[in-house]
């Protein structure tokens, strides 16, 4: 799967150069905030998480070894890291779980929903409806933009699966869409 | 399709730029097949496009991000280099200079080799062109088109912009995929034919050009000349001027005409024959017994219709004909391998 480019850059942050790496962070750092901010509902955390992952690769640099593309391969690690953190935050007190669950609600504060157009929050309700699972893969696809293969990398799924819970996503969201699409559809094409 | 691929799993490819062309081929015949689906398609549409929208991005500092990780010694050499006394001043410059130039060299090379890697190609052109026989092709966005026999098409990989702009060289029957905000030109021989969503037949072979409209309205234009052409009419450019001739169609038939068919099969499974005739023809065509996919069929079809082409195919396999609506379905024993 690993493709030269990618080997270029690995050779180059592996020889300690600093410009490669830093480019490297560069490019990711926001998409790969935005995806942990996805799972732990707080962007501090996020940020924690990901810088945690980029000085772990930089100290190990001479050591990784990476079978997936660079960017599956940062993805994956911070998945795995906030997996890992959700489930420390769940051994905790009943007390961190209550915060959990405020960010969670505070998410879509109704100031928030305000900003958002009747279609899109018709549509958040929906993706609210899907399957843990399903919507982790939906919104990997449609938020972060990740091909296909590179879910598949991410999360140790094969390709097959990701096609039938992105199927299975659209599926869920146009039945709870039903009522209000046809609307929708009507005022596009009659503007 | 595969067996555990839904049609839900196919348009979610489709959306996500993930389909082959094979895969997008059944998507094409999938929505011309009815109007619900293709009312499930526009309702997916929206859905995939709204979607990102929802993205909660909240900005980070990445240079902040980056200092705090602590990798860069840049900042302190910075500091040092400012307490050396004069004469490394000269020497410290140009260390700088060729700092600053070697990372020009390699953001330069990694921008060289990054943009081949991560961006995306938006502007990939693709051309197809037809040799002895007729072919039929569906754009990036839905759109159908007929193309005749050494006639070509140039279109870009994915539609950016405010318009779908595209070439053509021969001729063409086009069924244009409705969509008001993003107008459908075609350039062929100097002309500008500009759709909003209609049917329409182009031949355009040297420097005359004939458009026929089945449906919709289509603004047909050269210079500064143009005609607005509605169903049932035909607008042609004379060769080598700029004026453009408007007349009504005789009878609807014309306008089918220009989509003249020409099929050659040489020991061609029926299996491959049929998906090419349902695709032509938007038929299904469909065997009572698999061994029949097996027949290799060599015959070649000329503007024939498809009930005289499936007579053939029976004929010379002593296959039965079963006719109900827009299903046929050929029955036999069929042959072996």
């Amino acid at each position: 799967m690993i493709q030269t480019p990618d080997l270029d850059i690995l050779l180059a942050i592996r020889q300690g150069n600093e410009r490669v790496f830093e480019t490297v962070f560069r490019k990711y750092y926001q998409s790969l905030c935005n995806y942990a901010c996805g799972i732990l509902k707080d962007m501090d955390d996020a940020e924690e998480v990901v810088q945690s992952i980029f000085l772990k690769f930089w100290e190990q640099r001479e050591s990784i070894e990476i079978n997936v593309s660079l960017k599956s391969y940062l993805y994956r690690a911070v998945h795995n890291t906030c997996l890992n953190r959700l489930k420390h935050l769940k051994i905790q007190e009943v007390h961190k779980l209550y915060v959990g669950n405020y960010y969670e609600e505070n998410h879509d504060s109704a100031t928030e929903m305000m900003d958002k157009t009747d279609l899109e929050s018709r549509i958040s309700n929906a993706l609210e409806k899907l399957p843990e699972q399903c919507r982790l893969i939906f919104k990997m696809s449609r938020f972060e933009e990740l091909k296909y293969q590179e879910i598949a990398d991410i999360l140790g799924l094969s390709i097959k699966t990701i096609e039938n819970q992105i199927g299975k996503a659209l599926k869920i969201m146009r039945a709870e869409l039903a009522d209000y699409l046809p609307v929708v559809l009507f005022l596009l094409f009659n503007q | 399709m595969n067996q555990d691929q839904t049609i839900d799993d196919l348009l979610a490819k489709y959306f996500a730029n993930e389909t082959d062309t094979h895969e997008a081929d059944i998507i094409g015949e999938w929505i011309g097949a009815s109007g619900d689906n293709k009312k499930v398609f526009e309702q997916s549409k929206v859905i995939f496009k709204s979607v990102p929208s929802l993205k909660n991005q909240k900005a980070v500092n990445v240079d902040a991000a980056w200092k705090k990780l602590g990798i860069s010694k840049n900042n302190i050499t910075k500091t040092v280099d400012i307490q050396e006394v004069e004469p490394i001043v000269k020497f410290n410059w140009l260390n700088n200079f060729l700092k600053i130039a070697a990372v020009l060299v390699v953001l330069f090379s990694l921008w060289f080799v990054a943009a081949k890697q991560f961006v995306i190609p938006q502007n990939d052109v693709i051309s197809f062109k037809t040799g002895n026989a007729s072919a039929e092709k569906i754009l990036p966005d839905g759109t159908k088109i007929s193309l005749n026999k050494n006639s070509s098409i140039t279109y870009p990989a994915t539609f950016e912009g405010d318009t779908r702009e595209i070439k053509l060289d021969g001729e063409a029957f086009f069924n244009v995929h409705h969509n008001v905000a993003h107008p459908f030109i075609i350039h062929t021989q100097g002309t500008d034919i500009q759709v909003l969503g209609t049917s329409f037949n182009v031949r355009a072979y040297n420097t005359q050009v004939q458009v026929i409209v089945k449906t919709g309205r289509v603004r047909f234009s050269k210079n500064n000349k143009e005609v607005i052409l509605e169903k049932g009419q035909k607008g042609e450019l004379l060769a080598n001027t700029a004026t453009i001739i408007k007349s009504e169609v005789e009878e609807q038939k014309e306008i089918t005409q220009g989509k003249k068919l020409s099929f050659e099969f040489e020991k061609t499974s029926l299996g491959e024959v049929v998906e090419k005739l349902n695709q032509t023809f938007g038929k299904k065509i469909s065997f009572s017994n698999e061994k029949i996919k097996n027949c290799k069929l060599t015959a070649s079809f000329q503007d024939e219709e498809l009930e005289n082409i499936i007579n053939v195919i029976a004929e010379t396999f002593g296959l039965k004909v079963y006719t109900q609506k827009d299903l046929i379905i050929l029955s036999g024993e069929g042959c072996g391998i």
